[in-house]
């Protein structure tokens, strides 16, 4: 029989671990947002299932690339620019990456709970031994 | 003292206390009834040594990640819970038996 | 002294069901943002206690098991709702604690007869 109060607590660090990551590869496109050329990355969420205990924890493989071209800006002196005096910016929104930085903060307290509650229970636990 | 021989002297305290009540029951009572406590707490005194060694088993097999830490605390509290009860058997046989030394021949 | 060791079993019984339920939530919410997964969880602790008395206790093999919950999902596939889980979450933390003042308070019913703390 699995320990199921040890598992949520390994599900839970699993997902603060991605969540984090998230943040951070948000916060990485953000501050490239003027970079030219740059291309976004993407985080990649895996289920990684513990085929012994049928624990479902959440894994990250690495980012990958939004190759999706930014927005060419007419700029003839830039030393990057093209025939027509054009240069690609880089592909970022910024809104949609403060969304997701927002989204990743609040997934990031959702296992955090689970983990402090589970801590709880096992607390709980432990007293039916203490008088 | 270690707890097993301990325990083994509780088991056989708990014994003499049912061959006492049998010898000190009133005439027409034949057998305790099943439901007579002394038969129930007898038993969990005999079987106490059962119970610790049930508790170490599900220690280990929570060590090698075999069982849940709720089995632990269930099998620490049962023992505790047996603990008791062949504390309290032992004492009121010892109370019955001075009493039995005071009685006028 | 059968009811109350029948009470022990049937309140150990439901902290491991919520306990299992927890550990399950905490999994779909580590996983609420990947493509394809779909949100597990057990059989409600009252439909496997009526299975049980309808048919005996070797009816059902594993009442822990990990069911599906239906539901529509998102475009990657994902079933998770934040919030959803969130609740279930607290709830099940909660069932949990009544368990085990359930045993813990049984236990000391048991003490007191026995004689301690007289």
């Amino acid at each position: 029989m699995i320990d199921p109060l040890a598992q949520t607590m390994k599900a839970a660090t699993s997902g603060m671990r991605a969540q984090a990551q998230r943040l951070s590869v948000a916060s990485e496109n953000l501050s490239n947002s003027d970079t030219h050329g740059y291309k976004r990355k993407l985080m990649n969420f895996t289920q990684q299932v513990d085929y012994q205990s049928g624990l479902n924890t959440v894994g990250i493989e690495r980012p990958s690339l939004d190759r999706s071209q930014g927005e060419m800006i007419f700029d003839p002196n830039h030393p990057l620019a093209n025939e027509q005096g054009l240069v690609e910016s880089s592909n970022v929104d910024m809104i949609i990456e403060m969304a997701d930085a927002r989204e990743a903060n609040r997934s990031f307290e959702a296992n955090l709970t689970s983990f402090k509650q589970a801590g709880e229970m096992y607390r709980g636990l432990l007293g039916l031994l203490r008088q | 003292m270690d707890i097993t021989s301990n325990a083994a002297a509780l088991s056989g305290a708990a014994r003499q206390y049912s061959t006492a009540q049998r010898v000190t029951a009133p005439s027409g009572m034949d057998q305790p009834k099943p439901t007579n406590d002394g038969g129930v707490i007898a038993k969990g005194v005999e079987s106490f040594s059962d119970v610790l060694k049930s508790v170490e088993t599900t220690t280990t097999q929570y060590a090698a990640g075999a069982t849940d830490a709720q089995s632990v605390v269930e099998a620490l509290a049962n023992a505790e819970m047996a603990l008791e009860t062949a504390v309290t058997v032992r004492n009121r046989v010892v109370e019955a038996y001075q009493e039995l030394l005071r009685m006028p021949i | 002294m059968a009811h109350s060791v029948s009470l022990l079993d049937l309140s150990s019984s439901m902290a491991r069901h919520a306990a299992t339920r927890h550990s399950l939530i905490s999994q779909n919410i580590a996983n609420a943002d990947t493509p394809g997964y779909k949100a597990k969880d057990v059989a409600d602790f009252a439909d496997v206690m009526k299975a049980q008395m309808l048919s005996g206790p070797d009816a059902l093999t594993n009442p822990l098991e990990s069911i599906e919950r239906p539901s529509t999902g998102s475009p990657n596939g994902n079933t998770v709702s934040l919030e959803d889980e969130l609740m279930r979450g607290a709830k099940s933390q909660h069932d949990h604690e009544l368990a085990i003042s359930i045993y813990r308070s049984t236990l000391t019913m048991m003490k007191t007869a026995v004689g301690k703390n007289i």
